[in-house]
């Protein structure tokens, strides 16, 4: 099963989004139950990636699990510009360059969406149609080898 | 004990600051790269301040890097040591990606501290000094110079699975980070040598 992975800071927006982008895909159960009950196409998982503690950020403990997890796609919900978020600047910078360290050990594309978008429907459709791309280039090397062999069948 | 600290962060984060407090105050044994280099290849290069530096070719920074950071692992003392270094030799600007400073010696780091400020703060630091007075004003540039480093100490720290710990260094806020940093690395490093 693949993970669409969505990251950021604490906010409502990447529940919110999360939401969304399950309804649209059908999986708003598996999005409830993103623990893993069910098998589903994929799973809405959302994370924070790093720790902002007494002043100090650091990587989140998980994130190598996280990373050995092989998201199929992360998407970093960050701030609006126009929102008041005092202090939280360099923690959302840190996020985005966590996310960019997922993404290179992991090579999974990274979308990142700003809190103003996550209620259009035009980029929920987007997404949604990437990921459904993405789980066909995923499928189509174990397909290959069916193709093959069926081919290989005496007529 | 053969292990170091990282203290890195773009020119005029303060690093040099929290360095000599770290050495004052919390008796760790800090030496700064670009001093060691300067000192290896001064005369050799006839090079009388250490942002001459910058115009070496970067296999003979690369080298001495290497030869500085090797004395100062082999530096044999009871007290965790920090070493203070840029991730990146040369300005962002040029792209210049820190292959060979990046990674010579990782496998020896007990973990990276990177310390970050608030761009206006790091540029009005570099204007006081006057030797930093040309890297720059850029307030755009200087914000992607430093999620440059935090990329960068990140993708090291996950390679070598050691710690990275991003340190915020606001104005006036000098001996707090201080004093988290020294934790961190007595922390850190108390179990090395034991």
């Amino acid at each position: 099963m693949s993970s669409v992975l969505i990251v950021g800071q604490s906010s409502q927006a990447k529940t919110i989004f999360a939401y969304r982008l399950a309804s649209r895909l059908n999986q708003a159960e598996s999005f409830r139950r993103w623990q893993g009950e069910q098998a589903v196409p994929f799973q809405v998982v959302l994370e924070r990636l790093v720790d902002h503690t007494a002043g100090v950020i650091s990587l989140a403990p998980y994130f190598g699990l996280i990373r050995e997890s092989r998201p199929a796609l992360v998407i970093l919900v960050q701030p609006s510009r126009t929102t008041e978020r005092q202090g939280r600047l360099e923690s959302d910078m840190v996020e985005e360059a966590a996310a960019l360290v997922l993404c290179i050990g992991t090579l999974a594309p990274l979308r990142i969406v700003v809190e103003d978008q996550i209620e259009d429907p035009g980029l929920i459709e987007q997404i949604a149609l990437a990921l459904e791309t993405l789980l066909y280039s995923e499928l189509a090397p174990p397909l290959l080898p069916l193709i093959q062999r069926s081919e290989k069948l005496p007529v | 004990m053969k292990e170091v600290i990282l203290l890195s962060g773009v020119q005029g984060c303060g690093k040099t600051a929290l360095a000599n407090r770290l050495e004052t105050q919390h008796s760790l044994v800090v030496a700064d790269m670009g001093t060691m280099m300067f000192e290896r290849l001064a005369s050799e290069y006839e090079l009388s301040h250490r942002d001459q530096l910058r115009g070496l070719p970067a296999s003979i920074m690369a080298m001495a890097f290497r030869l500085a950071l090797s004395e100062f692992m082999d530096l044999d003392t009871l007290s965790p040591k920090v070493l203070v270094t840029h991730l990146f030799p040369r300005r962002l600007a040029e792209m210049y990606f820190p292959q060979d400073y990046f990674y010579a010696g990782r496998h020896h780091v007990a973990g990276i501290a990177l310390l970050i400020s608030d761009p206006l703060s790091v540029l009005n630091r570099r204007a006081r000094d006057v030797t930093r007075a040309r890297a720059g004003a850029d307030i755009y540039l200087l914000a992607a110079e430093q999620k440059c480093y935090v990329v960068a100490a990140m993708l090291m720290a996950t390679e070598v699975r050691v710690p990275c710990w991003v340190v915020s260094n606001p104005d006036g806020g000098l001996e707090l980070a201080a004093h988290m940093v020294a934790s961190l690395i007595f922390n850190q490093t108390k179990h090395i040598g034991s």
